[in-house]
């Protein structure tokens, strides 16, 4: 097990054998301070950043966690820039000239190596200057386990200056919250009474949000979320259409694109290319089955914690359940959800989408925890 | 009769750009082009105007200023967020603060490095 990279300053770390060591930054005389706010997530990661103190937004942006290490022999001029390392968009529209590597997978670090690159990349464009100190929070898997958090910390060891890490679930009450409107007759803080459910690429996680910070027993985390919904209808086209040759990131955008859930809808014609000429293959059913095992998983999650809440409490909660997350674009998915409940007797639910911004509110949650983090409440990272 | 959307006004739009130069007067993928662009432009106004949102509320709380001018505005014109429903003991408490609950992950976290595993 490795050593922990944070919390005690006296403490000198050492890197685990799996993560690489730690570069070494020149030390640097107290200077500007960048707060940021990070949803590392398996597909698509969001950073929003700004300096401390101050408003400003100075960087939001969404780039796929993905690396791509060019290939040895590309000549010079394929790659702008001759660059080695390629990031996000850049990385995949040189897909056929690079390795690309996802750092992350089910919502922990896979390679630890590619996530310190993907780290320092988000560091250069938070502060493309080096000298700011940076001090991030990152969001977690509800259910993130001591190694997994440990793994964070030791890549982003020498990237960033100070780190807290918070359960995304959380972080989207957070984010979801109109701080605008908090204290005002007629809104109610959705951290006061929420059940949120946060649909991701690697895991869906939900949580209970009851005006304290979540605890175990409030959160539930699935490791079935986007990617394993892409592999099963991966797995049924290439059992209705064999040697179709279709890529997992196609699939992938057939599913973002037709996704539903609840009873089948057909036809759903989808074009593809196949061997380079048009074809239309009729998904409905596909679709349907692939997303409709999403409901399978999250459904008797979503029933333990409405279980677990107390009576005062339930009635609210039960008018209070957000779905955030890429998951959160599956069509119907409200609606089924809803109406699951109520067949099941429970007691005028409410299934609600949380928004056009679904994608930035673990991102929007992380910065308002960053620029509110006291002091002592942020995790020393030391080289 | 309801009110035409964005989405359907666009649409319309197109069918008669559409009808007057040609089907091919339009390129999908410079379409689709555009409307990424333009709907990543709106997320990051979105993002904006909720951050400054709470600066520009609390300046308004310390002054005494009433912040109705401001929320009002958003009411308006953000577009449609499910609204929470009220929890009936909240309007009594203060609103949490995020550092509290940072605390508080914070003590259960100390917790349970405590607890023998």
């Amino acid at each position: 097990m490795s050593t922990p990279a944070v919390v005690e300053k006296n403490i000198t770390p050492t890197p685990s054998a799996q993560i690489p060591a730690a570069p070494v930054r020149p030390v640097k005389a107290a200077s500007k301070i960048m707060l940021a706010g990070f949803d590392l997530g398996t597909n698509k990661s969001c950073i929003l950043a700004g300096p401390a103190g101050h408003d400003d937004i100075t960087l939001s942006k969404i780039i796929p966690s993905v690396v791509g290490y060019v290939k040895e022999g590309i000549v010079d001029g394929i790659i702008a820039g001759n660059a080695s390392i390629l990031f996000g968009d850049d990385a995949l529209s040189n897909m056929l000239h690079v390795n690309l590597v996802a750092p992350i997978s089910e919502g922990v670090i896979e390679h630890p190596a590619a996530t310190r690159d993907f780290f320092q990349r988000i560091r250069s464009l938070i502060d493309p200057s080096g000298q700011a100190e940076i001090r991030t929070v990152v969001g977690i898997p509800a259910n993130a386990s001591d190694q997994a958090r440990e793994d964070i910390r030791q890549c982003a060891l020498g990237v960033f200056d100070r780190i807290l890490l918070v359960p995304e679930p959380f972080l989207s009450a957070l984010g979801f919250r109109d701080d605008s409107r908090v204290g005002q007759a007629g809104y109610v803080d959705p951290v006061t009474n929420s059940l949120f459910i946060d649909i991701g690429g690697g895991t869906s996680d939900l949580c209970r949000v009851q005006g304290c910070f979540p605890s175990k027993e409030d959160q539930i985390c699935i490791p079935f979320a986007g990617d394993a919904i892409d592999e099963i209808l991966h797995n049924e086209l290439n059992r209705l259409y064999p040697n179709n040759g279709l890529s997992r990131h196609k699939v992938r955008e057939i599913k973002e694109a037709n996704a539903y859930v609840g009873p089948v809808r057909k036809p759903i014609d989808v074009r593809v290319i196949l061997g380079g000429k048009a074809h239309m293959l009729e998904l409905g059913e596909a679709l349907g089955r692939a997303a409709n095992t999403l409901i399978d998983k999250i459904y008797p999650a979503l029933t333990t914690l409405i279980s677990r809440a107390s009576s005062d409490s339930v009635v609210t909660l039960l008018q209070n359940i957000i779905i955030t997350g890429g998951g959160s674009q599956i069509k119907g998915i409200d609606t089924v959800l809803q109406k699951r409940l109520a067949d099941d007797g429970f007691e005028s639910p409410k299934v609600k989408l949380a928004g056009q911004d679904y994608k930035r509110y673990v991102a929007i949650g992380a910065l308002k925890a960053a620029r509110a983090a006291r002091e002592n409440q942020w995790q020393y990272l030391l080289t | 009769m309801s009110p035409v959307t964005a989405e359907e006004e666009f649409l319309l739009a197109l069918t008669t750009v559409r009808a007057t130069y040609g089907t091919a007067s339009i390129n999908e993928t410079d379409l689709k082009d555009i409307v990424t662009i333009e709907e990543s432009r709106v997320a990051d106004a979105v993002v904006i105007a909720e951050l400054i949102a709470t600066r520009i509320n609390a300046q308004q709380t310390q002054t005494g200023a009433q912040p109705s001018t401001f929320s009002q505005a958003q009411e308006d014109t953000s577009p449609p967020l499910p609204t929470p429903i009220p929890f009936p003991s909240s309007a009594s408490t203060p609103p949490l603060s995020i550092a509290d609950l940072i605390e508080g992950m914070l003590t259960q976290e100390r917790r349970d490095v405590r607890k023998p595993s």
